[in-house]
């Protein structure tokens, strides 16, 4: 199953954000562990995924540095701000709503008689 | 042997000519490119394959670019850099206008074919346009206009084909108004007084009218000074246009004074009229008060037909429901009435462009038939498709020099759409230039057009607000259209094989085939109108020079007043006395128009009276002689029988036909309550236009009076002869200025409409095939370009130069007779249908075809002629140097 744009969309800012939250990580990386988390379902083309992460660097919700591990290529990793922090909760708030709210309609023995 | 390393660099280069990444960009998307390659690599695949999928993997470019392009442009906002990035645009615009400017300036011919075209077809265009507005809009300019009818009637009397006038009777008008609830008004006009005194000098007016006051009610015309409610009410009131008045009173007040017309009535001026504009068809200098009409007995008879009228429906009224029960109202009037007329409302604003089915129409000025309307419109389409097509056939032709420069605009990183608007930018700039020309041109031109087509048209009409958007839109359109497909064809043009091959962009075989058929569709439209051309002039020429049936040549035409009439036996001495006139005679109206129908009875074959309604024309007794009338049986009129006159027939042929006669002479004609034999049948003659058959006809000595006398005179004395003719005027006729026509003159008129027709699709004609020549030429000096080396090479190998001639030329004349295998049927058709609206018409013969097509071959083949010879005496060491 592939995710329709509009839920790619939505969901992004939350994926990364999340993510990032666990540790600083880069482009690939982040596309990576999306892709295995996910079983596979979730796989972003690179050229969605690096706009995305400059616009929340415009924001400040990100921040990014050039960094060299031992024996890798240079690349650049993002961590989250203080104000992505704060996104996060947000993100996290308004998805909990809805996931919420999902199960309870979709739940095998409903909260409230139909 | 794929290169990764070199892929990897090519890739970022392409990126980094977008204007959104930068370098920390492009280096973050190279790791991630390298990442994934090397997890590919591990898994196993070759590297150009590995390649491939990590850069599927990174999503379309255009996306990528879109995204890091609206980033790019907030994080300029967020900088307050904005106004560099403008500014950088604006640098980019200047180069592109600089390139276009040198383009242009670079080749000049071609720069001038292709504007020249196209400014020659949008100014004849916006010409023919104007003229088109005019019509539509005559007549438009009463708020009224929409309620406004004129009550027309179908005549069927026996004796003659139904006929459809812009005639009613007296009483009509009045009666509609009494006992149809829909009608709220109606004004009548009859033919007034063309002279008036103011003492002892004489006015001559072009059109003066008796009407009602009810014409303040239904019209516009805007009085100036006076009270409309008044001004008409009272017997022997007059209102006069300014311009009249002007000419009568100068600075004077005119209101109140006192003037006289050839009769001796007088007239108090009880109101000054704005002067009436030329695009209405009612047209006057004077309005007499009706009351002032002494009417006779016959005159207020219903079956007498003499006025004009014009009603005014109530709001919300529909013209057939008003019109429904006209029949009944007619018979109402007078028992079986409706048996000869049908009445019927025509639209106001359709008498201008819509009657060219109704005779006796007198009062409609500038008539004109609303299918050359449409013609004109159709021919205007045409002559802008031409044009547009020959913009486009060059611009791509000459696109295809600036291949180098799109090569080099790419590789530095131009995008498709930028070229793509950058060539389109320049076609509809070149257009809206060639608007502004031709906008020049057409104003210049406005004065001769004007007078060509007796109208009054101004450019302004243009400059309202609507119809200038739709130019301008209409321009930028052409402008677009013309652009697009040339900047389609260059921006897609490899860079980097334009490059390597340092040349021009080799002409693709398809782009070529297209640039054929454009031209080809040029030649079939300027073949066509060619040959409409020469139809029309033939068409004309046969009705100005067929046999009419009379002499009408060298005979002069002079109006008779009452004074006139009076001393009509020794102004005809006077005028026979010079040695310069040959004859005169007189009728009740002039040949050329339709005569008059006059009711009378005529004896059956089995000696019955029966009614009939015939033209009728009484003349004076020498007529027939003057005119050189041909008599197919019995004899004309004779002054030695005193019962010729007044009394005695000659009827025509049709008359015979209609009556079913086998001997006509000595059959019995009652007319007016006087009795007579027919002495004489006169073989048809066209009294009337060669758009009628010749309708039955009866012709009377009467002593009437009459409208004109004809004088024929020496033919190649003519100066002398009016001027014997005027010095006879003076010496009877005191109140009046000598005036007079050629009868032939009057024919011309006759064909006015058609004569214009032609004269307009003759310069269309002219102008397609001028304008599909600079096509052609274009095209053709840029096949020889292009062919310059083959030609080095053949004439290396022995060519002559008449075989390279003839190589050259014979393409395009193949393009010219397709072009008019095309336009042949096609004009057929049309023209067919443009004949059937004459009685008397030509049959369409090969010549016409024919010399169109050679015509054009012949100014295609002078147009390529010049390059093929160019090209076939060149030095072929120069040709093979070429390139």
């Amino acid at each position: 199953m592939n995710l329709s744009k509009p839920m790619t969309a939505a969901s992004i800012n939350a994926v990364i954000l999340a993510l990032l939250d666990r540790g600083d990580s880069y482009g690939y990386e982040i596309i990576k562990n999306v892709r295995a988390l996910s079983g596979g379902a979730i796989d972003w083309p690179a050229g969605s995924l690096y706009p995305v992460l400059h616009r929340m660097r415009t924001d400040g919700l990100v921040e990014s540095y050039w960094q060299q591990p031992e024996g890798e290529r240079r690349r650049r990793y993002y961590s989250i701000t203080a104000k992505g922090r704060k996104a996060l909760g947000e993100e996290k708030a308004q998805w909990m709503t809805v996931h919420n709210l999902l199960m309870q309609l979709w739940g095998p023995d409903p909260a409230f008689g139909l | 042997m794929f290169d990764l390393e070199k892929a990897l660099t090519t890739w970022r280069r392409f990126l980094a000519s977008g204007r959104g990444l930068d370098s920390d960009d492009l280096d973050e998307l190279e790791a991630h490119l390298r990442d994934e390659i090397d997890a590919l690599l591990r898994e196993g695949l070759p590297p150009e394959r590995a390649f491939r999928r990590a850069l599927a993997q990174m999503g379309d470019y255009a996306t990528i670019e879109a995204a890091y392009e609206t980033l790019h442009w907030r994080k300029l906002r967020h900088e307050r850099r904005l106004t560099d990035e403008l500014s950088h645009r604006m640098a980019m615009l200047k180069n592109y206008l600089v390139v276009a400017w040198r383009q242009l300036a670079r080749r000049k011919v071609f720069t001038f074919i292709n504007l020249c075209g196209l400014v020659v077809g949008m100014a004849a265009c916006l010409l023919i346009l104007l003229f088109i507005l005019n019509e539509l809009r005559f007549d438009a300019f009463h708020t009224h206009a929409d309620r406004l009818y004129r009550v027309n009637e179908v005549q069927t009397y026996p004796g003659m084909v139904p006929q459809h006038v812009a005639l009613s009777m007296f009483n009509m008008g009045p009666a509609l108004v009494e006992d149809f609830a829909d009608v709220e008004a109606t004004a009548r006009f009859a033919g007034g007084p063309a002279l008036l005194k103011r003492g002892d000098a004489s006015f001559l007016l072009d059109r003066g009218v008796f009407t009602e006051p009810a014409f303040f009610t239904l019209f516009d015309f805007a009085l100036l000074q006076g009270d409309p409610a008044t001004a008409l009410t009272e017997p022997n009131s007059v209102v006069l246009t300014a311009s009249i008045a002007q000419k009568m009173y100068g600075e004077g007040n005119p209101l109140g004074q006192i003037v006289t017309d050839t009769q001796e009535r007088t007239y108090t001026v009880t109101g000054i009229l704005e002067d009436v504009p030329a695009n209405s068809h009612l047209q006057f200098e004077a309005l007499y008060s009706l009351d002032t009409m002494e009417l006779q007995d016959w005159m207020l008879g219903w079956d007498s037909n003499w006025v004009v009228t014009y009603a005014l429906l109530r709001e919300g009224a529909r013209m057939e429901t008003a019109a429904a029960g006209f029949e009944d109202w007619l018979d109402s009037k007078k028992e079986g009435l409706s048996e000869f007329y049908d009445v019927y409302l025509q639209p106001f604003r359709d008498v201008h462009l819509g009657s060219t089915h109704v005779t006796h129409d007198y009062r409609n000025f500038q008539k004109f038939d609303r299918k050359y309307v449409v013609i004109f419109g159709v021919l205007a389409f045409f002559i802008l498709a031409i044009a547009g097509l020959n913009f486009t056939n060059i611009s791509t032709a000459l696109s295809a020099a600036r291949a180098r420069e799109v090569g080099v605009r790419k590789a530095v990183g131009a995008r498709r759409s930028q070229l793509t608007g950058q060539f389109v930018g320049e076609s509809v700039l070149q257009s809206l230039g060639a608007l502004a020309v031709a906008l020049g041109g057409a104003a210049m031109l406005l004065g001769p057009v004007n007078q060509l087509a007796g109208r009054e048209m101004t450019l302004t009409t243009l400059f309202e607000p609507a119809l200038l958007a739709a130019l301008l839109g209409g321009t930028l359109l052409l402008g677009l259209l013309a652009g697009l497909y040339p900047a389609l064809v260059l921006s897609s043009v490899d860079p980097a094989r334009i490059i390597k091959h340092q040349g021009a962009l080799t002409s693709g075989r398809g782009r070529s085939r297209l640039r054929s058929g454009l031209v080809v569709a040029q030649f079939t439209i300027a073949i066509a109108f060619v040959v409409g051309t020469l139809v029309a002039v033939q068409q004309l020429r046969f009705l100005q020079e067929r046999d009419v049936g009379f002499a009408r040549e060298q005979i002069v035409m002079i109006p008779l007043t009452e004074e006139a009439n009076a001393s009509y036996d020794a102004l005809v001495e006077a005028l026979t006395a010079s040695p310069h006139v040959l004859d005169a005679t007189a009728s009740m109206q002039r040949m050329g128009n339709n005569f008059h129908q006059m009711g009378l009875r005529a004896e059956t074959e089995d000696g019955e009276m029966q009614r009939l309604s015939p033209s009728h024309l009484p003349i004076k007794i020498n007529y027939l002689d003057f005119y050189d009338i041909e008599l197919v049986e019995g004899r004309g009129f004779s002054k030695e029988i005193a019962t010729d006159a007044g009394e005695a027939f000659v009827v025509n042929e049709a008359f015979v036909a209609d009556m079913g006669w086998a001997e006509a002479v000595g059959k019995r004609i009652n007319f007016q309550g006087r009795e007579g034999p027919v002495i004489g049948v006169a073989k048809n003659f066209n009294f009337n236009s060669l758009h009628h058959v010749v309708a039955p006809l009866a012709i009377s000595v009467q002593d009437w009076g009459f409208d004109e006398v004809s004088v024929r005179i020496e033919a190649g004395e003519a100066a002398e002869a009016l001027a014997d003719i005027e010095k006879a005027w003076a010496q009877f006729i005191t109140d009046r200025p000598f005036s007079y026509e050629f009868l032939d003159q009057h024919f011309a008129a006759l064909y006015a409409t058609e004569q214009q027709m032609s004269r307009v699709v003759g310069l269309i004609a002219g102008l397609a095939l001028f304008i599909a020549c600079l096509g052609l030429f274009g095209l053709a000096s840029l096949a020889v370009v292009s062919r310059t080396k083959e030609i080095g090479i053949r004439k290396a190998l022995g060519a002559s130069s008449s075989s390279i001639v003839w190589l050259l030329s014979t393409g395009f004349a193949r393009h010219v007779l397709i072009a008019f295998v095309l336009a042949a049927p096609l004009a057929y058709l049309v023209l067919q249908r443009w004949l059937d609206d004459f009685a008397y018409r030509i049959d369409l013969g090969l010549a016409p075809f024919v010399l169109a097509g050679v015509l054009a071959l012949l100014v295609a083949l002078a147009t390529v002629g010049y390059h093929a010879l160019r090209a076939a005496a060149a030095d072929p060491v120069q040709a093979l140097r070429y390139e």
